[in-house]
């Protein structure tokens, strides 16, 4: 049992393998405002690897309607209650927290799903959803809390849902593989995507157990456990279409919504991020800290970040993204001209952006939030590849195209 | 000078008699009830016997009901995570050679029959025998072999028995696969035998630690399981010769460390989740069946022996209370 960092809870914490050598690590940032459950990155995903005999209820890609759904049934919350069990009242975060950057939410002073386990049995707590509760990936669709005969306003709304998509977190300390008897999952160094290794699998579920976002699945024609694999072959360039050049996973490229961002981000030996604010996802994660951890109290921490919707009722998204959350709906309402910039960026490519820049342009006009005058200008984001050369650049204003009056014959 | 026993006091010889007959019976129900047999001792072999005729792979061939079996206790796994089991407390094993073929015939009690592992959450029933690759070697029974000891490992499934569901539970969903061909099956693609539809119905496995459980690269254990009145009863077996240095050679006249495990699908064992024996011996014997038959019926579990072995605890603690105590308790009645 190793000692180590997880930054998404300020502080050290215990794990089953020391934090290993790693290049890059995975990453993405999905922006919540923007999604529309139109499930196109869950068929992307559906039609590309898990369309085969005994897969019929794995969906590695999967778009939750919360906060009622869940695919498996209430994952969260059966989870959030276990974690409760075993430290009742105690999973809180510091109240008075000292952020840095090795701590930007504060310090989490509950247990992890590997503190709150008894280590003989599980390696960490968790659950083994049974089959009717994988049955039904969409259930309770577009059911808000109420609806409120007045309507609803900013900024917390009376009756409220929201899209969560979800997808393995690949995450740093990954409760699959701590839990895995058979050292049968691993993590690779070169970019930090998580596998089950099939020729060595046996079945045991143990993963899917321990997994608390539940993204290890169990397939009865194999009798072992699949997963997201991360389209590792498109991220190591294999895909035809970008002739060698790494590419985002199927799910991020499909997405209508364009409410995500993919990357490849250089972490520390400690598991922290390197120091880059020209990288899309360092600069979202942690200069601005407007994109937060799925549920980072489970202790895995993930590497899907999420920019909260901003309508919800801020202690819902409080406890699934951590304290970070007030100060993430803020900064997405009012965004700095970089931030914005870069939100266009969002599925402008399929190629992975491994750095930006934003060139200035001239002010276009002014907006309202909140009371507040907003200034907006036509500024340029521009999206490079690992040598630096240019992948693609968007502005800030959607170029509009009148159409001569005699285009064609109709 | 022997003093005489002090005259006991009034009362004092019906309480005591009524203590002794309840302390027989608490001791014969609690034998019966954990199915512990206390006249096998780790110390005692299951010894495989030579019969003439071929016990082939049935479990309720006519041969195992002349052969003495053998209670052995199990215990839950509590060394490595996960740990678990225990809820299976004996099997009883009967072992035979015939044509330098070893067969062993595992039975065990389950009230539920689990031989289907398609949903996520379901488990199936399972046994094993762990034999230690080396001849004589001391690997302990419960770690799985070690670096500098490898084990060979046996083990039946039920639900390979049962053949695997090819199309899955939720195939009712699905009109048409796009893609059957191996490719899309990416353990079968990567050789995962587990994964082979038409494997063998035991796994024949070697194992030098935790978490190493690999197939043998040869050598084949053959294996059939039957379920009746809630008992498990399963046959193995496999040629004298060993296939390869990680796996036993049985010779007759050698005697062999065996252990035993059982996974009950129902409580969802798995992996170390399961009940589990200590190393107990095998002696293959070079004596024909027959020459014992005499002393006949199952010895494991015979009702007159656990009647006999708890009359005689019984008796052992009736001596200790008569002899005894009054001793201890002489000097005090003299000075008296």
């Amino acid at each position: 049992m190793a000692q180590v960092h997880n930054w998404h809870l300020g502080r050290d914490m215990r794990y089953r393998f020391e934090t290993g050598k790693q290049e890059r690590q995975f990453a993405a940032v999905f922006n919540i405002n923007r999604c529309i459950a139109c499930q196109t990155c869950t068929m992307a995903c559906k039609s590309t690897w898990t369309h085969s005999p005994g897969q019929e209820l794995m969906w590695w890609n999967n778009v939750e309607t919360k906060p009622y759904g869940g695919y498996p049934d209430h994952w969260d919350v059966k989870t959030l209650e276990l974690l409760d069990e075993a430290n009742p009242g105690g999973q809180v975060w510091d109240a008075d927290p000292v952020e840095d950057v090795s701590a930007p939410y504060g310090r989490f002073d509950g247990q992890t799903v590997f503190e709150a386990a008894d280590g003989l049995t599980q390696e960490a707590v968790g659950y083994l959803p049974a089959e009717h509760e994988w049955k039904a990936p969409n259930r309770f669709e577009d059911h808000a809390t109420k609806f409120p005969a007045a309507g609803v306003s900013l900024p917390e709304h009376d009756g409220w849902f929201f899209y969560l998509a979800r997808i393995c977190n690949h995450c740093t300390y990954p409760a699959c593989l701590a839990a895995c008897p058979r050292n049968a999952i691993y993590k690779r160094p070169e970019d930090g995507i998580v596998l089950v290794d099939q020729e060595r699998c046996r079945g045991y579920r143990k993963c899917v157990e321990a997994c608390p976002y539940k993204k290890t699945m169990y397939r009865p024609t194999t009798k072992t456990t699949e997963k997201c694999i991360g389209c590792y072959p498109r991220i190591e360039g294999k895909d035809p279409l970008t002739e060698g050049l790494p590419m985002e996973p199927r799910c991020m490229a499909a997405c209508v919504g364009k409410i995500r961002m993919h990357g490849l981000v250089k972490v520390e030996a400690d598991g922290t991020w390197t120091d880059d604010p020209t990288h899309p996802l360092y600069y979202m994660v942690h200069e601005e800290q407007v994109a937060l951890p799925l549920y980072p109290q489970f202790g895995t921490q993930p590497n899907i970040y999420y920019i909260p919707p901003r309508w919800v009722p801020r202690d819902y998204l409080r406890q699934m993204f951590g304290p970070g959350v007030d100060r993430a709906i803020e900064r997405y309402t009012r965004p700095s001209r970089r931030l914005l910039a870069l939100l266009q960026l969002f599925r402008a490519s399929q190629r992975i952006i491994y750095s930006f820049d934003v060139e200035e342009g001239p002010k276009v006009g002014e907006i309202t939030v909140g009371g507040d005058v907003v200034e907006m200008f036509n500024d340029t984001a521009v999206g490079f590849d690992e040598s630096g050369g240019e992948i693609v650049r968007v502005a800030v204003e959607e170029p509009i195209f009148e159409r001569p009056g005699k285009l064609n014959s109709i | 000078m022997l003093t005489r026993r002090p005259p006991r006091a009034p009362g004092w010889l019906p309480a005591r008699r009524t203590l002794f007959f309840a302390f027989v019976l608490l001791t014969a129900l609690i034998l019966r009830v954990t199915d512990v047999n206390p006249a096998v001792a780790q110390s005692q072999s299951i010894v495989a016997w030579r019969v003439d005729e071929s016990p082939d792979l049935d479990p309720d061939a006519p041969i195992w009901d002349e052969i003495q079996r053998m209670s052995v206790p199990l215990t839950s796994q509590q060394v490595t995570v996960p740990a678990g089991g225990g809820t299976v407390p004996s099997v009883r094993v009967s072992a035979a050679h015939h044509d330098r073929i070893l067969y062993l015939n595992v039975e065990w009690t389950d009230n539920t029959l689990n031989e289907a592992s398609g949903a996520p959450e379901e488990f199936t029933d399972a046994a094993a025998i762990q034999i230690p690759a080396e001849h004589g070697s001391s690997v302990p029974a419960v770690c799985m072999g070690q670096a500098d000891g490898a084990v060979n490992i046996w083990q039946w499934r039920a639900d390979r028995q049962k053949g695997l569901d090819q199309l899955g539970k939720g195939a009712d969903f699905v009109d048409v696969y796009p893609s059957t061909d191996e490719l899309f099956f990416p353990a079968q693609s990567a050789g995962n035998a587990l994964a082979t539809p038409g494997a063998d119905v035991v796994q024949n496995l070697v194992a030098s630690g935790f978490g190493t459980l690999e197939p043998a690269s040869v050598g084949v254990v053959a294996g059939q399981g039957r379920f009746s009145d809630s008992q498990w009863r399963v046959v193995f077996a496999r040629p004298f010769p060993a296939p390869d240095e990680f796996q036993p050679t049985f010779e007759e006249g050698l005697e062999f460390d065996v252990a035993f495990a059982v996974w009950d699908g129902h409580r969802g064992d798995r992996d170390g989740q399961k009940s589990v024996s200590s190393f107990v011996r095998l002696k293959v014997s070079d004596t024909t069946a027959g020459s014992f038959t005499a002393a006949g019926s199952e010895g494991g579990s015979s009702g007159w022996l656990i009647l006999l072995s708890a009359g005689l605890v019984a008796f052992v603690a009736y001596a200790v209370v008569v002899l005894v105590i009054p001793k201890r308790e002489r000097p005090e009645e003299e000075s008296a």
